[in-house]
């Protein structure tokens, strides 16, 4: 009774859950980036799943998809080029260590 | 090739963002390196110019739409869509964006890359049109995206000290945290509908042809208001404004309090009143609710402050609680007594009147805040308020544009401040028998008091006190950093003394977010 | 695990946002499908019913290019230089 896409709209909503707790709970400044992109792929997912009900996937979600990977990995490139000025400043990745602004 | 008059401010502004680079190698080249400052500020003015032109096709012909050949919307094509509040919004963005790249000129002379500064400032103000413009939801968030990328690198623009890059890797990961939950709503209404269109989605929302329960439509309403809500700086998503704005250059904090903020709550507004109609969800007690908590624990937090940017940031988020309150009494009004249209639309559209106003009235005197701020610390080398104080009575111009933006944002008669405000207020008052509203209305009364205090405290330590040896040698600001300062604090005088052009222009505007 | 309440406290927001989800994505998931015209496949249909997405996508590269040239400059002078009031930076110098 269970039909295939409904399972990948249900997995696309936990693998979101982990993304957030990614993003929100680890002390590496990369893994907070990785549990970004997670997010940002499991939302394809979730697209996808909603766009096809069985068949083949509608163009229009497919095209969301592929627009939205891309934004993806733009975020990435400048989140990635923003940590390395940070290691430069810190020395060290542990988002920690970021403490200074805080009032 | 004749380019539509609704794409021209877009095209403009992104083809002078892709040549800035290469104008600044001629520029080199010819050792003249300030032309490409000019050659930005061109690309501002002519597409400033063309949105007045829009402006004047709108006020006389109707919305005007867009597509990209033949394309059309019910095979799923892209459709930009302007209307008086898209332009009305979109000039805003443009004015500000023109006066900042003024201001920019002796600002950021200092600085390295400014090429590169220069492009991403014209398509942040690009991005933000185009929010403005999008009548397809995810085409709104690809906007977005080009906004959002370009503020997080302006904020850590000057990466060789440690409090940018820190501030700026904080906003980043939050907003895009943000953004990606908005982008879950729409690919749940994407879900439900089939469509990403807003003009198709609202008329299958509120037919009913889809057989989403309203618990579903509920949870993507949280996720658009949580989404969006970040970048706009609600509480409790708030906590990286007080530090990407005061780490950003003082430029690029005037651009991002006085209009990034607004575009979040923009696309609040525009997705929430157009594809769910205000008279059959009710989001307005939730948006009046946060709205109140933000104005209050902001308030609270800026009384703490000695960094004066830090104070002026923790104030844009004060008046971006002002906003949506505005925005949710309107709302509110139009669900709860949706059994008598004649009595809750003329309320709804003063409320939201008041709100749009305010948005112009913080643009222009968060704008002014900021950019005078940036006076004193160029002068100063300092942020600290205590070493600050006096410094007005040496920088005569900039400092009595400060204390007229001071009093304009307390609320003081007869700058423009004092307007937009009594109009939410009395908004909220205009339904004596519900006393939930009487109540948010009086909660705004005592934040604005509380906030003038503030305000009114910094203006005394900046202009009354006696300045220290250290600031004694500052001397005024060159003129072109004055211009902008200049113009914008006369219209503050000039839109307190004579509102009614801007009355009824955001009037029209509200309308226009419920007609739609 | 390394850090203990902070990690307890990390896996009970999980467990709340589980229930939430599994509420919701049940109820997502009863909406019945939705009939929808033809349309042609991906390759015709992003350049030509999308082009406007990814023609501002390719400026989102460009702006994404700026920015990563931006962040990795090579500085040749200091810099303008601003002192920040912050509390604890202010606790050392006065130390």
């Amino acid at each position: 009774m269970v039909e295939p896409w409904q399972l990948y709209v249900a997995a696309a909503s936990a693998a979101i859950i982990i993304g957030i707790y990614g993003v929100a709970s680890k002390r590496n400044m990369l893994k907070t980036i990785i549990g970004i992109e997670i997010i940002t792929s499991s939302i394809g997912l979730n697209f996808l799943a909603l766009g096809s009900r069985g068949e083949i996937a509608d163009p229009l979600a497919q095209s969301m998809v592929v627009v939205s990977m891309a934004i993806g990995a733009c975020v990435a490139a400048v989140a990635l080029s923003i940590m390395i000025n940070v290691f430069r400043h810190y020395g060290s990745l542990d988002l920690r260590k970021l403490r200074r602004l805080r009032w | 090739m004749e380019i539509p008059l609704l794409v021209q401010p877009l095209v403009i502004l992104f083809s002078t963002a892709v040549l800035t680079p290469l104008i600044d190698i001629v520029g080199k080249q010819a050792k003249a390196e300030k032309i490409r400052d000019i050659f930005a500020i061109a690309g501002f003015l002519a597409a400033f110019y063309s949105l007045m032109n829009l402006y004047w096709a709108i006020s006389s012909t109707g919305p005007q739409t867009y597509i990209l050949g033949t394309f059309g919307v019910p095979a799923g094509g892209v459709q930009l869509t302007a209307d008086l509040l898209s332009v009305y919004m979109a000039l805003i963005f443009c004015g500000i964006g023109l006066l900042v790249a003024i201001y920019s000129v002796r600002y950021m002379e200092v600085d390295s890359g400014l090429d590169k500064y220069y492009a991403l400032l014209l398509t942040l103000v690009a991005g933000m049109i185009g929010v403005a413009f999008s009548g397809d939801f995810f085409n709104l968030y690809v906007f977005w995206e080009i906004m959002c990328i370009s503020s997080y690198t302006l904020v850590s623009f000057r990466k060789y000290r440690w409090e940018p890059v820190e501030a700026g890797f904080k906003y980043l990961v939050m907003s895009t945290v943000g953004s990606l939950l908005a982008l879950y709503a729409i690919s749940l209404l994407y879900g439900f509908t089939g469509t990403v269109n807003l003009k198709q989605l609202s008329t299958m929302v509120s037919s009913g042809q889809i057989s989403a329960s309203p618990l579903s439509l509920y949870f993507t309403i949280g996720m658009i208001i949580t989404g969006f809500g970040v970048t706009a700086s609600m509480v409790p998503l708030h906590t990286w404004l007080p530090d990407a704005h005061p780490a950003a250059p003082s430029s690029i904090s005037a651009m991002l309090s006085g209009v990034v903020i607004k575009t979040g709550v923009y696309a609040i507004c525009r997705s929430l009143f157009t594809i769910f109609s205000p008279a059959s969800f009710d989001y307005g007690t939730v948006l009046m609710i946060f709205g109140i908590l933000t104005m209050t624990v902001a308030n609270l937090m800026a009384l703490m402050q000695r960094d004066i940017k830090r104070l002026l940031a923790y104030s844009s988020i004060v008046n971006i609680g002002y906003i949506l309150t505005g925005v949710g009494i309107g709302a509110y009004a139009l669900s709860h007594y949706s059994s008598s249209p004649k009595l809750a639309t003329p309320i709804a559209i003063f409320a939201l009147m008041g709100a749009m106003f305010h948005i112009l009235n913080h643009a222009i005197g968060k704008g002014l805040l900021f950019l005078c701020s940036g006076c004193f610390v160029h002068e100063a080398k300092t942020r600290d308020i205590p070493e600050l104080e006096g410094i007005g009575r040496k920088m005569t111009w900039t400092g009595t544009s400060l204390s007229i933006g001071l009093l304009a944002l307390a609320g003081v008669p007869p700058l423009s401040g004092f307007w937009s405000k009594l109009f939410i207020i009395l908004a909220g008052f205009s339904l004596p028998e519900d006393s939930f509203m009487k109540s948010i209305s009086i909660l705004v009364v005592f934040n604005s008091i509380f906030a003038a205090s503030y305000y009114l405290w910094l203006m005394q330590r900046i202009m009354l006190k006696e300045p220290k040896p250290k600031i004694a040698g500052a001397v005024e600001a060159p003129a072109s950093m004055l211009l902008p300062i200049v113009i914008l604090a006369a219209l503050t005088v000039a839109i307190g003394i004579w509102p009614g052009g801007i009355i009824s222009l955001a009037e029209s505007a509200g309308r226009a977010l419920l007609g739609g | 695990m390394k850090n203990g309440p902070q990690n307890q406290l990390a896996v009970i927001t999980v467990i709340l946002l589980a229930v939430v989800a599994f509420t919701f994505v049940s109820e997502i998931t009863r909406a019945t499908p939705f009939t929808l015209p033809s349309r042609p496949p991906l390759d015709r249909f992003l350049w030509t019913y999308r082009g406007l997405d990814v023609i501002v996508q390719g400026f989102i590269v460009f702006a994404a290019a700026a920015a990563v040239a931006a962040l990795f400059r090579i500085e040749k002078g200091p810099g303008a230089v601003e002192e920040v009031a912050i509390e604890d930076e202010l606790e050392k110098e006065e130390e």
